[in-house]
């Protein structure tokens, strides 16, 4: 029940490679296809052949990135889409977890690296092909999680004096990179919306999916919702606002993950 | 190391009067026997330790609080000013209530506290003091103030602790039960005694459909708080008057199934707690777990504390364990 710690200063560990990550590609191409294409008409519009894309579902196949970005493509997402599914569905946290202390900050320069972030909450996908010499950077907030796996060439990953190459995959070799970024930055960097945002009113509402982490919040967050919907004048919604306000602001800095699911 | 179990009156006594700060649980004439000092006490006469569960008349249990005395403020609260345990809590601590079972108190804190403003953002734990069963409805049930050495049947007592900047008060708890697949069990509004309730939508008599259906009432009935399961127990089914009493109030608007049965509470519970909360600075446990799981002499993993009349994590909860741990913030 306790909740991660995070570390006064940046700290890596390596935890080691992901375990069989074709296994999870596989999977998530065939979620993505269950019940939209049959086997054939995926074979059709990306282009594969049925035989090495049965393979590549049964995680046995070993598709170069082009293949899995055609495949990608004619399942209506874009490639890091796809491998953030997989992430996402397989519980494979990480291969490499670096725990940020109070500013996360890091700078990534790519080599024809092929990314796939996915942040935990509110599940946002980005991923976009660097090329050699790009640079970019990104900071997080307090419980944000960033994960990045390099599907192609390599990414040089930089933690202000730490430097670390996260090594991709090449051309038609399993997918085996994934980053994790954890960090919790001070309460203040934080924004949260004051009572009049209308988001509070649909939070208070039940309207916004929301998985809460401790028990405070998951008993307040239910008497919240049930004393409004009992009641929802707008004096008895303005007192449940300011309720849950009052909550976040206190916990601010323990409270991003609960955060970002309602204003993410 | 902080104290923390069951020990004879005269060690508690020497405890106690070196000034420690803690939670104190024993019967009303041994607790009359301590000595003035930093500490509130229930009237209780079950625990759990790691080594069993058990009845003791002769023995104190004392849990030593990881504070000062400098730290903290102990206070009396009638049924009518319940609500000010919340504002007058540390900005960063946390509380500790106890409070006698069927007082006024009991019952107000029981129906009113999730309405109190900021109850869930003000870490308070604690647990409802009781008597022997063969004593039930006749002698009742006492907190004292350690400070004062006064006893009360009515008034809650409550130990307020501050904490200093970098360290929080974490509550959690640890539930054997779930909701059953059964079925849905509404309420048209909160109450500790209960008639009519909606029975997957449809309007029954809360008492004739639990006869009716054979129900195991020594299983709470269980609601799912947004992924915490929180339970209340049956206190007594009137099938003839139609009414059913309850240990804890249910709500409206709350969805409610009856627990899925356990088979074996101490091994449900070792696996509830599992190899957590060893940094634990309090913990309670429910006497109805104790009786109906036939824990006496049996061990339920590794915290101490009372085996109480209900339990509280934030509100009244029942057949659950509550733990306070103090964490780095």
């Amino acid at each position: 029940m306790e909740k991660d710690r995070p570390n006064a200063s940046p700290a890596v560990t390596w935890i080691g490679p992901a375990s069989r990550p074709s296994v999870a590609i596989g999977s998530a191409v065939r979620r993505a296809r269950a019940g939209r294409q049959t086997l054939a008409q995926l074979s059709e519009s990306s282009g594969v052949s049925a035989g090495l894309l049965s393979l590549i579902e049964r995680g046995r196949g070993n598709p170069s990135i082009n293949t899995l970005g055609s495949i990608a493509e004619a399942l209506g997402m874009s490639l890091p889409e796809l491998v953030a599914d997989a992430i996402d569905a397989s519980g494979d946290r990480s291969d490499l977890i670096i725990t940020l202390g109070a500013a996360a900050d890091d700078e990534t320069a790519g080599s024809s690296a092929v990314m796939a972030a996915s942040a935990r909450a509110g599940r946002a996908v980005s991923g976009r092909t660097a090329e050699p010499g790009w640079r970019t950077s990104m900071v997080l907030h307090g419980g944000q999680e960033a994960r990045v796996r390099v599907l192609d060439g390599s990414l040089e990953l930089t933690l202000r004096d730490r430097a670390d190459t996260l090594p991709g995959t090449e051309l038609g070799s399993p997918l085996s990179i994934d980053l994790s970024l954890r960090s919790v930055t001070p309460a203040a960097t934080l924004q949260i919306p004051p009572v009049d945002d209308p988001r509070w009113l649909e939070f208070v509402r039940g309207a916004i999916p929301f998985e809460p982490t401790t028990l405070a919040c998951q008993m307040l967050f239910t008497h919240v919702v049930r004393c409004v919907r009992q009641d929802p004048s707008s004096p008895n919604v303005g007192r449940w606002v300011r309720e849950l306000r009052g909550f976040f602001v206190k916990y601010e800095s323990v409270s991003a993950p609960e955060l970002g699911q309602i204003f993410g | 190391m902080l104290a923390r179990g069951l020990c004879t009156v005269e060690s508690a006594r020497e405890l106690l009067a070196s000034g420690v700060v803690a939670v104190v649980a024993a019967t009303e004439e041994l607790l009359g026997r301590l000595p003035p000092g930093n500490w509130i006490g229930g009237t209780m006469r079950y625990f759990m330790t790691p080594d069993e569960s058990c009845e003791s008349v002769d023995r104190v249990l004392v849990t030593e609080l990881p504070v000062s005395p400098g730290d903290i403020t102990i206070r009396s609260y009638g049924p009518h000013e319940l609500a000010r345990i919340v504002t007058d809590a540390p900005a960063n601590g946390f509380s500790i209530v106890i409070i006698p079972a069927g007082s006024s108190a009991h019952l107000e804190y029981a129906k009113r506290a999730p309405y109190y403003p900021g109850l869930f953002r003000t870490p308070i734990v604690g647990w409802v003091s009781g008597v022997s069963f063969e004593e039930l409805g006749s002698v009742a049930p006492f907190t004292v103030d350690g400070r004062t050495g006064r006893h009360s049947a009515e008034h809650a007592i409550v130990l307020h602790a501050n904490l200093p900047a970098g360290r929080a008060a974490h509550i959690s708890i640890a539930n054997p039960f779930r909701g059953g697949v059964g079925d849905v069990i509404t309420f048209p509004a909160d109450g500790l005694s209960v008639t009519d309730c909606a029975v997957n939508g449809q309007t029954r008599n809360l008492a004739t459909y639990l006869v009716e259906s054979a129900a195991d009432t020594r299983l709470p009935l269980v609601a799912d708080y947004a992924g915490a399961q929180v339970n209340t127990s049956f206190q007594s089914v009137d099938a003839t008057g139609g009414v059913v009493n309850l240990y804890a109030p249910v709500f409206a608007g709350i969805e409610y199934r009856i627990a899925a049965p356990v088979e074996d509470y101490a091994a449900a519970f070792r696996v509830a707690v599992g190899d957590s909360h060893r940094d634990a600075a309090f913990a309670c446990n429910c006497i109805l777990n104790y009786v109906y799981g036939d824990l006496d002499g049996r061990t339920i993993g590794h915290l101490t504390g009372p085996m109480t009349f209900g339990e509280i994590a934030y509100q009244l909860l029942n057949q659950t364990l509550v733990c306070l741990s103090i964490v780095d913030a």
